[in-house]
């Protein structure tokens, strides 16, 4: 209300007293509240040293922003900065032209230091459009004092048979094996995916994707069946199709459930939702391999994870820019997100410093790999993303085979070309 | 005969039978229940509810409430929800009382035409033209402004509005009107000058009944507001439960928070909202 | 009555009439009729809200809904939801009325808590049962506790998710249609009621016979308001399910929300739209069909 009032009184001031002054709107999902002080010391710290510069920061939680991000863009005030993971659904938004290239503001510098992977990651027909911030993978996180007290051996999980047997040995102990928030459906659509990074590979899904090959092909199906075979072992909490993220994650970090496919910011996030805020100590916590399987076509050093970064809408300020290039390039603020592990910066030397052995891990296998998958559901962009979710959600629910949820994702991509 | 009726029912006691009072027992637990343990909730610890979402809380801590008081935030969802009900109620009732008096009292041309028209907008809800609303709002450029709101609102409580009007305005005495025509009086000053000061009450039903559907809108701001600070509360409630997710005390005693202002009102002005769905409803 | 025919086409009046309609007029147009008209429109396209409307797909758009994974289940939910608010809440509606209509400050006082959930946004009702049923911390499995049972996880269970939602239903609008079933009793005349229970006629029978033939008027409001509320319910589903488990708790608006609205398929949420006011208008006229056949009869 307060911007509708200012807005209004600028309007009748004039326009003269405006161009001195540049408002940046910046739209974060930034829920964590020591991350968040972190994001707003760095905009009060830029606003003083560019006078003139007011940064202006909105929230939106992570499902809200999903969820408004199709309206959001539409609207004459949309923020001028926002989140993005880039992929299929950046792609979308580009072609649509709500987005404003900036390749004409970003400095060599800062593309030299936000290096190729993250430049190409945001690059579209030629124009860049987002300047990125960090890499994070998904990865299997695990409990060991939980996996002490079921006299399961972490290594004896490295392949799916063993992965399996696991499982029963905590159903038998008493103990939820996986969290999952299944009603937010992403979460569930990490365990296709993964298996399809490992039993299809780069090519397959790169021309499946493109309409070159069909999501109804073997390495897909066999996929979706892995996670169908998993939900009819029933591994995961009781009720977990009403259960959100961030339940799932404060399950996991309150130490009832075993294992917790996610990304590697639920490090701070399964802290943060657990009852006490603390979690359970970082002693406890390991990263499981992603069990093999027999055969698939994917390198097994292949990752599947993000890429994220910052957006412009249409009618962005060169300023806006500017801040970005300065809060994602500048290694000293950067360092901060690293050194409390809230993500893993993209910028050249930022993740130099990083101590946490986890976010250390994560980045040493994202370096190593061929392949770095981003989430299939951003990937393939809104439409063909979200069936995807919908019938991993499905499948780890055992209410569709492998067969049909495959031919209903090949059915959203056909609709979608 | 009046004066027969009316001591017939203050002399009789209410009839009311031991099934009947036993449903309506168990049906005030029903509806109460949910109440009281969300107002205690906000004073417990996650834990503490696990155990004990029934009884009192062990010490009344009012931290949650003291900080969502303490934010800016809630006062700003309030805020703006109010600001969003004050400006639908002031055009649903003048646009529709305006119309009705039209319809019901000046005889023109397509005069019935135009009135099952309007009637037409009882028959579907507004989710059914929720995306092209969205387009046609966005077009005019008015996404995220507060009157991407009350516009919509306004039209799509017209139908209901003006039926509550129409037969309140159908029970004026016709003489009055037809004596003010007789003396070269306009219409616009018969409605502005004898049929508005006549109507408070129906003018008051429609303003209560406006201003508590657009308190409790969802879906129109859902579309068109994205901006965190011109949420209405029930967008607000939804990002701070979505934040707060595991923090079930928090939820509950925003909860609270947000109910607490609309009950208050809802007390104060029960009389005109239950005259206003009798009156409309029966009549209609 | 004279008076009034000459003044027919009166050029004072109709600038009258212009000047008092035409807010109205114009606002019921540009964000009720406009926007209905489109939704047919843009159903017949495939399109995503940017650039020309150019794509035109014929009918795919209808069979895309219809052929959709949730559509059946979405129909069907509304149409359980539709029947069970019909069966359960009007019966116990009416039956509640019957006692508390009667002039009372103890009873003014249970009309009052009764109504008090239909006062409530629809979002804070569904947050507080979203807490009710919640599987860990709500009140569901203390009273499972309690019987010595584990107590399902309602709202992430395939088949109770349906009967939890209408429990909320009821709790939320029940008061409603209890109020309009009072005001029909109070204008009843008490003379025709006392006539009776001189005549000897029994308290059941001066229920069946006298009380709810004359509340016909009020039934016919009430069962339009259920039918209509179940078609378009949203508010509700939101924050208690999403929609979920699976598919299982979408409604036609919850659906068209998801699948239209969220993916931006605007076509496919036109398509939806026209089916749903096809659905609202087709209710509404068999209904009247009903009553004016019955009336005949």
């Amino acid at each position: 209300m307060n911007r509708w009032i200012m807005a209004a009184a600028f309007a009748v001031l004039g326009s003269s007293s405006a161009l001195a002054d540049t408002t940046v709107r910046w739209l974060h999902i930034t829920s964590v509240p020591e991350e968040l002080a972190l994001l707003e010391g760095a905009a009060r710290t830029y606003e003083s040293m560019n006078p003139g510069v007011t940064i202006e920061t909105q929230f939106l939680e992570n499902e809200a922003f999903k969820a408004k991000l199709t309206t959001l863009l539409q609207s004459p005030d949309a923020p001028d900065i926002f989140f993005s993971w880039g992929g299929g659904v950046l792609t979308e938004q580009a072609a649509a032209g709500v987005l404003r290239p900036i390749e004409d503001v970003v400095s060599q510098q800062t593309k030299d230091a936000i290096g190729t992977a993250g430049i190409s990651a945001f690059s579209r027909d030629g124009h860049l459009y987002g300047i990125a911030r960090d890499v994070g993978e998904v990865v299997l996180w695990y409990n060991k004092a939980l996996f002490e007290k079921a006299g399961v051996d972490a290594a004896s999980m490295s392949d799916w048979d063993g992965f399996v047997a696991g499982i029963e040995k905590f159903k038998a102990a008493g103990i939820t094996p996986i969290a999952i928030g299944g009603k937010d459906k992403w979460p569930a659509h990490f365990w296709w995916a993964k298996m399809v990074v490992r039993l299809a590979g780069e090519e397959a899904f790169d021309k499946a994707a493109s309409g070159e090959a069909s999501f109804t092909d073997a390495p897909f199906v066999a996929a979706a069946q892995y996670l169908y075979d998993l939900g009819q072992i029933q591994p995961f909490q009781q009720g977990f199709e009403a259960a959100t993220y961030n339940d799932a994650s404060g399950m996991f970090g309150d130490g009832n459930a075993a294992m917790h496919l996610m990304g590697d910011w639920d490090y701070t996030v399964m802290k943060d939702s657990s009852a006490d805020k603390k979690g359970f100590p970082d002693e406890d916590l390991g990263i499981l391999p992603f069990p093999t399987v027999p055969g698939g076509l994917g390198d097994p050093t292949d990752t599947l994870g993000g890429l994220s970064g910052w957006l412009f809408s249409k009618n962005a300020s060169d300023e806006a820019v500017k801040f970005m290039e300065w809060y994602n390039t500048d290694v000293a603020l950067q360092q901060k997100f690293a050194e409390g592990a809230y993500y893993i910066p993209i910028a050249a030397g930022a993740a130099d410093t990083m101590e946490n052995p986890f976010k250390k891990q994560v980045a040493e296998n994202i370096n190593k790999a061929h392949w770095h998958a981003l989430f299939f559901d951003q990937a393939l962009g809104p439409d063909v993303g979200g069936v995807f979710n919908d019938m991993s959600a499905e499948l780890a629910a055992g209410t569709i085979s492998a067969e049909d949820a495959a031919a209903e994702l090949q059915a959203a991509a056909e609709d979608a070309r | 005969m009046t004066q027969k009726r009316k001591l017939s029912v203050v002399g009789t006691r209410p009839e009311i039978s031991l099934l009947q009072w036993t449903t309506i027992g168990l049906i005030t637990l029903f509806i109460l229940i949910p109440f009281y343990s969300t107002a205690l909730g906000g004073f417990k610890t996650t834990g503490e509810l696990r155990v004990n979402p029934f009884g009192l809380p062990a010490s009344w801590d009012g931290a949650n409430f003291a900080l969502i008081l303490g934010g800016d935030t809630f006062f700003l969802f309030m805020w703006n929800s109010l600001v969003i009900a004050l400006f639908t109620v002031i055009l649903s009732v003048v646009v529709s009382a305006m119309a009705a008096f039209a319809l019901s009292h000046i005889r023109f041309f397509g005069r019935t035409y135009l009135t099952s028209l309007f009637m037409l907008g009882l028959l579907f809800p507004f989710a059914t033209a929720i995306l092209p609303l969205f387009i046609t709002i966005r077009d005019m450029g008015l996404l995220d402004n507060p009157t991407a709101v009350i516009l919509p609102q306004v039209a799509f409580n017209l139908a209901f509005s003006m039926l509550l009007f129409r037969s309140f305005f159908q029970e004026l005495p016709i003489e009055l009107i037809e004596a003010a025509r007789m003396d070269r009086c306009g219409y616009l000053r018969i409605f502005w000058h004898i049929v508005l000061p006549l109507s408070l009450p129906i003018l008051t039903t429609v303003g209560v009944f406006a201003f508590v559907t657009s308190w409790n809108n969802f879906l129109l701001p859902l579309i068109m507001l994205n901006n965190d600070t011109s949420f209405p509360w029930p967008l607000g409630i939804m990002q701070f439960q979505g934040q707060y997710n595991t923090d079930w005390p928090k939820v509950l005693a925003f909860l609270t928070l947000t109910i607490l202002p609309a009950l208050v009102f809802f007390l104060l002005a029960q009389r005109y909202i239950i005259s206003g769905l009798t009156g409309g409803a029966v009549k209609g | 009555m004279a008076a009034f025919r000459r003044r027919f086409g009166d050029p004072k009046s109709l600038a009258a009439v212009a000047i008092l309609v035409t807010p109205a007029l114009v606002l019921f147009v540009i964000f009720v009729l406009w926007p209905l008209f489109n939704a047919f429109l843009f159903s017949f396209y495939k399109w995503n809200g940017y650039g020309p409307l150019e794509q035109l797909v014929g009918v795919d758009n209808y069979a895309d809904v219809v052929d959709h994974r949730a559509f059946p289940l979405a129909l069907r939910n509304t149409v359980i939801i539709a029947i069970a608010s019909l069966l359960i809440q009007l019966p116990l509606a009416l039956w509640v009325a019957l006692a508390l209509y009667q002039k009372a400050w103890f009873v003014s006082i249970f009309r009052t808590i009764f109504f008090l959930p239909y006062m409530l946004g629809e979002v804070a009702a569904g947050l507080i049962w979203k807490f009710v049923y919640d599987g860990n911390y709500g009140l569901l499995p203390v009273v499972g506790d309690a019987l010595h049972t584990d107590m399902p996880f309602l709202l992430a269970d395939r088949f109770w998710v349906i009967p939890a939602i209408i429990l909320v239903i009821v709790w939320k609008y029940f008061g409603f249609h209890m109020m309009i079933y009072i005001a029909g009793l109070q204008s009843i005349p008490n003379e025709v009621i006392e006539a009776a229970r001189l005549d000897g006629v029994s308290k059941w029978k001066i229920m069946w016979f006298v009380k709810i033939p004359m509340l016909r008027s009020s039934i016919v409001i009430s069962v339009f308001f259920a039918i209509v509320g179940s078609l378009q319910l949203f508010d509700i589903i939101l924050p208690l399910t999403g929609g979920g488990p699976g598919n299982a708790s979408h409604t036609l608006v919850s659906f068209l929300y998801y699948f239209g609205i969220l993916r931006m398929k605007i076509g496919f949420g036109g398509a939806m739209s026209v089916i749903l006011f096809v659905l609202c208008v087709g209710v509404t006229i068999i209904y009247r069909r009903l009553l004016f056949a019955r009336a005949d009869a």
